[in-house]
């Protein structure tokens, strides 16, 4: 396996080299991973600071990783002083063109299907776009900018983080762990069969699932000062709140759930939605 | 035309079995007919053989034998012969070979697992209080077992099905707490976390059980989380926060939601 691998990271360097090509605005690097164990599900994981994270699943038996920065734009916008400097900087000289920054690093590891994709992104704003096979699980984080976008992956889990950001995932399979604390949460389930639970937070973003007509599922909501919108389709627990009960020491205490429950068809495994600004939104497709 | 009409009177006419009227008319026309005359001296041939073959009489040991098996079949046998409870023993039989023993193996879990239910309702009312509280130490003891090491698993969505198994057990046990905080404080998935930080609210009359609420609130870095704590640290309305949210306050990097929550908190608790 170690054998493998380095064969791996030395293809890696190999298209570094045949691949980072320069356009005129955005410094662009693409690399081909071929996995270790072709077929067989895998994991991926992609910790970035600056930039968008977009995952899609592809049908081929590799995982395909694009980088894109356009690092002196992001690198003067986020610089509030100076604009007639910015300027200067941004018109080149007459008879030059701007090849962009390529001073960035990209570290791809693969080992045993695993895929970690790590960027040195403090500076400069590094958009990801990854191509994996379906059956990959993820786990996705960004810590300031950027969004994350998942599409069509059918992966054990995915593990989504963000700060700024908004978490898109569609057609994906539960269970599904998204957070962010300014951005929304939009997810469309194909599938919602594992019995294992998701939950999704956000601060001041709106919470916003679909789930496939025939799924089974237990929801519990949260929003302290949004709305909580459901689908017709979905059975609203009208019934009192939870109240739970403790005593100790002679002492009764008493404190009532601030969840609010449904049921969709006839109810299965837990998604919890909980933001504090936000609206939650729940439908059922038509 | 009219030989045709005898013909299947033949065998009759041979037998002797026809009424006098179409015995008397086959004779007058054998006469005639000689094609007719020939078709039954063919028949007269067959039956002479048949005749030969001698009819083979069944012997007592065999019909003993269909006796025996007959009230054999009839012991096991549903249908007419059988009483209700060999049916039903049948139906048990044929069931049996029908499921697998997974499925067994199965049902046999559920059986236990609605047994021990069951018991846990009816306390003390099926076998004597002592005992029962033995058994129901050991059901708490494999239901906390079960949450620590789903509290390991690699999937954040096993953890936070772990961390949701401790809203099952009955006692504050210390290991159970001791891993909630360390989920709170350690647990790299936020939503993990969050779930953590609710199983611990639920204890949050404890003294103990606040401080390291309070505690925790140094280590969090993430907003979300902050907030959530400070929220359930609000709730508790101990004077002495005050003191550590605005030590908070003082922080550097503190998110601008994060000092929102702060400020609030501080009104409510004045």
């Amino acid at each position: 396996m170690k054998y493998i691998s380095k064969i791996n990271s030395l293809l890696v360097l190999l298209m570094f080299f045949s691949l980072s090509g320069f356009s005129q605005e955005i410094s662009k690097k693409s690399v081909i991973v071929p996995l270790s164990k072709p077929g067989e599900p895998g994991k991926l994981y992609v910790e970035i600071h600056n930039g968008s994270i977009k995952v899609s699943g592809h049908d081929g038996k590799e995982v395909i990783v694009v980088s894109k920065t356009n690092a002196l734009e992001q690198q003067h916008s986020s610089n509030s002083e100076g604009e007639e400097k910015e300027k200067s900087k941004d018109n080149p000289p007459e008879g030059m063109r701007v090849v962009g920054n390529n001073a960035y690093a990209l570290d791809i590891i693969e080992s045993d299907n695993k895929v970690k994709v790590d960027t040195d992104s403090h500076y400069s704003n590094i958009d990801l776009e990854i191509q994996v096979p379906k059956n990959f699980a993820l786990y996705l984080e960004n810590h300031r900018n950027g969004n994350i976008e998942v599409d069509n992956i059918k992966g054990v889990e995915i593990n989504a983080e963000s700060h700024y950001g908004s978490i898109t995932l569609a057609n994906v399979n539960s269970p599904i762990l998204a957070d962010t604390h300014h951005g929304d949460i939009i997810v469309t389930f194909s599938d919602v069969n594992s019995e294992n639970p998701s939950a999704f937070s956000s601060y001041n973003g709106n919470i916003d699932l679909t789930f496939p007509k025939k799924g089974n599922a237990t929801i519990k909501t949260k929003s302290e000062r949004g709305n909580i919108y459901t689908d017709m389709a979905v059975t609203v627990n009208d019934s009192d709140p939870k109240v739970i009960t403790k005593s100790k020491n002679g002492t009764n205490y008493y404190s009532v759930e601030k969840w609010n429950y449904g049921k969709i068809n006839s109810g299965g495994p837990e998604f919890s939605a909980s933001t504090s600004k936000g609206n939650v939104y729940i439908r059922v497709q038509k | 035309m009219e030989k045709k009409d005898f013909k299947p009177y033949l065998i009759e006419y041979l037998k002797d079995e026809l009424d006098e009227e179409t015995k008397k008319e086959i004779q007058s026309k054998l006469k005639v007919d000689l094609e007719l005359q020939e078709e039954l001296n063919e028949m007269q041939v067959v039956f002479g053989e048949l005749n030969k073959v001698s009819i083979q009489k069944p012997d007592m040991q065999l019909k003993e034998n269909f006796q025996k098996m007959m009230e054999e079949n009839t012991a096991q046998a549903p249908g007419l012969f059988s009483s209700s409870i060999s049916n039903i023993q049948n139906w048990i039989n044929n069931f049996q070979v029908t499921i697998s023993f997974k499925q067994m193996a199965y049902a046999a879990v559920l059986l236990l697992v609605g047994f021990f239910i069951g018991y846990n309702q009816n306390t003390g009312t099926i076998i004597s209080g002592e005992k029962n509280q033995e058994l129901s130490m050991e059901i708490e003891e494999l239901r906390k077992n079960m949450m620590l090491t789903l509290l390991e698993q690699p999937s954040a969505s096993e953890r936070i099905k772990a961390v949701n198994i401790s809203y099952d057990l009955e006692d504050a046990d210390p290991k159970v707490i001791e891993a909630l905080f360390f989920t709170l404080n350690n647990d790299k998935n936020s939503n993990v976390r969050l779930a953590a930080l609710e199983a611990l609210t639920r204890y949050s009359f404890n003294k103990k059980i606040r401080n390291g609420l309070t505690e925790s609130l140094r280590h969090q870095n993430k907003p979300l989380i902050q907030i959530a704590l400070i929220d359930v640290l609000t709730e508790m309305h101990d004077k002495s926060l005050k003191k550590e949210f605005n030590d908070l306050l003082q922080q550097g990097e503190l998110d601008s939601d994060v000092k929102e929550k702060i400020n609030e908190s501080l009104e409510i608790l004045m």
